[in-house]
């Protein structure tokens, strides 16, 4: 790889960083096609390199949100649970369920999460937090400070639906090998009634885990490679760094609008994969 | 912020720049032996009569990694894949990291999530590789 496409990998992936950061993605959405489609990279290998651009994301941007407070590290080590058993289970049943039926389902419920967004699209932050068993029992509860709405209080609402879409989440990634940054933000913004800055800081710091763990299917095969992989974590970090400094002055209603299209665009893949009528 | 947010905070971070920054020293030193850009380093090598790995290798395992590294004279090609690997473990690290720290503050319940949690992360690499 020549030094001038070194360079503009790493502005490229530094794009991926930020917009991960702000949305709570791994950015592997916008990398590994940019990789495919614009330098030719194999897909295996720019699958790789989306692992260590989730896990450079993750890093860079949750370091900085668990400082500030948005990143709620006991919500994440909960859901973190279901995510990773989920992920343990789906590698088990790989060919005893079938993938097509589990894609037309998280893939509608996406769809819906997507329609409820829509709905959603200008509140700033969910109602009063109420007082649930779980909630309570396990302190997933918190405070921030927001510089466009002062101290925001919050507690977790529907504790165990949310941690089955974690769980089921898990077992589609292990299932299929995809990331599942999005059904994580789904579950903490829609079905816990998590304020939504909150829902993409910790799944900062909840992707980065998952990606660890499935990282050794991916050292197994060699598709990690050094030279792609390096330009590729350094401009995620830098992106990732300037995508926290700008996530604090956003407003929750722009996040949602950032999020809504990746939302639209990972339900239809699904779906149509589902069906059968997504290349391969 | 708790002691559990600041110690994750900490790891995740120095853990990251770490990484990054051996990946980094690794690929520019490959790119200064070779004197050329990489996708010409293996003809660059043999015309110079270097052995070794022609390029940078893939990373597909600790001992391999280790080994390379090891190697004597040390090989710059051979470093990058110790950067991938500290980035890869950074957030298995964090988490094991909030163990004490949760327990220092008497939360045994946050303690145990992140002991089964590891656990379940350990069982997933094993998988993976399986």
């Amino acid at each position: 790889m020549a030094p001038v496409a070194m360079l503009a990998l790493v502005g490229t992936s530094a794009a991926a960083g930020a917009a991960g950061a702000v949305l709570g993605l791994g950015g592997g959405i916008l990398l590994v096609p940019m990789l495919t489609l614009f330098y030719g990279v194999d897909l295996h290998a720019a699958m790789g390199a989306s692992i260590v651009s989730v896990v450079a994301t993750s890093s860079g941007a949750a370091a900085v949100y668990l400082r500030s407070g948005l990143s709620n590290i006991r919500i994440g080590l909960f859901l973190a649970m279901a995510t990773v058993s989920g992920a343990i289970v789906g590698a088990a049943l790989v060919g005893a369920v079938p993938d097509r039926a589990l894609l037309l389902v998280l893939g509608g419920a996406l769809a819906y999460s997507a329609v409820l967004g829509f709905r959603q699209l200008h509140v700033e932050v969910p109602g009063p937090p109420g007082a649930g068993g779980l909630a309570s029992r396990f302190r997933l509860a918190g405070v921030y400070h927001d510089p466009l709405l002062g101290s925001v209080e919050y507690r977790a609402a529907r504790v165990g639906l949310g941690t089955a879409v974690m769980f089921a989440a898990g077992v589609l990634s292990g299932l299929l090998g995809i990331g599942s940054g999005a059904f994580k933000v789904v579950a903490m913004d829609h079905v816990m009634r998590l304020p939504l800055k909150v829902s993409t800081a910790t799944s900062n710091f909840m992707i980065g885990i998952t990606a660890a763990a499935s990282a050794g299917i991916y050292l197994g095969r060699g598709d990690i490679q050094p030279v792609l992989a390096t330009p590729v974590a350094v401009g995620v970090m830098l992106g990732a760094y300037a995508g926290t400094r700008a996530m604090a002055r956003l407003r929750s209603r722009t996040i949602r609008a950032l999020f809504l299209p990746v939302l639209l665009y990972l339900a239809a893949s699904l779906i149509l994969r589902g069906l059968g009528l997504w290349p391969t | 912020m708790t002691r559990a947010e600041r110690v994750a905070a900490r790891v995740l971070f120095w853990g990251a720049v770490l990484g990054i920054a051996v990946m980094a020293a690794g690929l520019g030193g490959a790119v200064l032996a070779t004197g050329a850009a990489l996708d010409r380093a293996p003809r660059e090598r043999h015309a110079r009569g270097l052995v070794g790995p022609p390029a940078i290798a893939p990373v597909t395992s600790l001992p391999h990694v280790l080994r390379s590294a090891a190697h004597h004279p040390t090989d710059p090609a051979a470093i990058a894949p110790l950067g991938v690997l500290t980035l890869l473990v950074t957030p298995i690290a964090a988490v094991a990291a909030t163990i004490p720290a949760f327990l220092i503050d008497g939360d045994r319940r946050y303690a145990a999530i992140a002991t089964l949690l590891l656990l379940a992360l350990s069982a997933s690499l094993w998988l993976g590789h399986g």
